[in-house]
């Protein structure tokens, strides 16, 4: 009686980890030299552990990427940054775009907006929100403003 | 089975869930375990997939910081192991592309030589002519792998070497997982019978 043992395709499938016909499956239960033939190639087809680096050198990639990596902050500083700016050229600029508010001859735009530059420069938030800052850019605008209506 | 991989995992746990959320608010240590949950796969896909004389650790590195950096656009509906494994693959495509070598030099099958990477020692067993035997057929498959179709080869380096399922396969490659099992099939089968021509 002749055996039939598992054909390239039938071994194929079981290596991939797929189903194969009743009496295929039966064969590869039961057979020992398909058994050994399937048992040898899917350990050929594993990796072998001796490429794979050494617990050193896993650590050694891991904390270099972990120590290059800006983990993300709570507070993202650019918005801060980019709300503080808009505030400030804002209260600046105000007076100047208001109906007859700049026709005052005493507000140099370019120098303000110098001015607005220097401060973000230096510290934006604390610009932004600084009271003396505040409160001269609100003196100034009265004065505009009551200009305008006069 | 000392070769299964976390990255088995069909979905993200949620234990993996929780590390990606902390890492995501800043947490090194959460960042460091899903790292470590993975590395292996990442330095298995780099070392077969990367140029013949590329620098595997510079690759593995770069994949881990490109990671970091996209932690924010990982969506968790799959594995965080195949999103990482994908991250590693296209590295490796764009230094293909780079480096321009089209065709992968096969590496050497024979020799006893320490510094050959293939001089592979498989589990110690009492037959000196099946460890020999299967030495010989794990280095032919090696080179075999080398020399596949590059889709080819990285479906099976996923499959086999990294331990990917085909739902992973198929997203860390962006192909459909019909065409995952397509080029499987034609990889397994040509290994398998440049194996069997050596070791019958």
């Amino acid at each position: 009686m002749k055996i039939e043992h598992l054909t390239g395709d039938e071994l194929d499938l079981l290596l991939l980890g797929e189903e194969v016909a009743a009496p295929a499956a039966e064969h590869a239960r039961t057979c020992l030299v398909c058994r050994r033939r399937l048992e040898e190639l899917r350990r050929a087809m594993s990796h072998p552990g001796r490429l794979d680096p050494s617990p050193a050198a896993r650590q050694r990639v891991r904390d270099a990427a972990l120590a290059a990596w800006r983990a993300p902050q709570p507070l993202r500083r650019p918005v801060w940054r980019w709300a503080a700016a808009a505030a400030l050229v804002a209260a600046l600029l105000l007076p100047l775009l208001r109906p007859g508010g700049g026709g005052g001859g005493d507000v140099d735009a370019a120098a303000v907006l110098a001015e607005v530059d220097a401060l973000l420069a230096a510290d934006p938030v604390s610009a932004a929100f600084s009271s003396e800052l505040v409160t001269a850019l609100a003196a100034e605008h009265e004065v505009n403003g009551a200009g305008s209506t006069s | 089975m000392a070769s299964v991989l976390r990255s088995e995992l069909p979905v993200v746990s949620d234990d993996e869930f929780e590390l990606v959320e902390r890492a995501r608010g800043g947490d090194r240590d959460a960042a460091a375990t899903l790292l470590e949950r993975h590395e292996l796969s990442v330095w298995r896909v780099c070392r077969h997939l990367l140029p013949p004389g590329d620098d595997v650790e510079a690759a593995v590195q770069e994949t881990f910081m490109r990671a970091l950096a996209k932690l924010g656009r990982y969506s968790g509906s799959g594995s965080f192991g195949g999103w990482l494994t994908a991250i590693a693959v296209n590295y490796c495509r764009d230094r293909l592309r780079r480096v321009r070598l089209v065709p992968f030099r096969p590496l050497e099958v024979d020799g006893e030589d320490e510094n050959n990477p293939l001089a592979v020692l498989p589990a110690p067993e009492a037959d000196p002519e099946r460890t020999a035997m299967g030495r010989q057929a794990m280095a032919r498959v090696h080179a075999e792998v080398a020399r596949l179709p590059q889709r080819q080869r990285e479906a099976f380096v996923l499959r086999f070497f990294a331990g990917l399922k085909l739902a992973g396969i198929a997203a860390a490659l962006g192909v459909d997982v019909g065409s995952v099992k397509t080029h499987l099939h034609r990889a397994v089968r040509r290994v398998r019978e440049h194996v069997q021509e050596a070791v019958p």
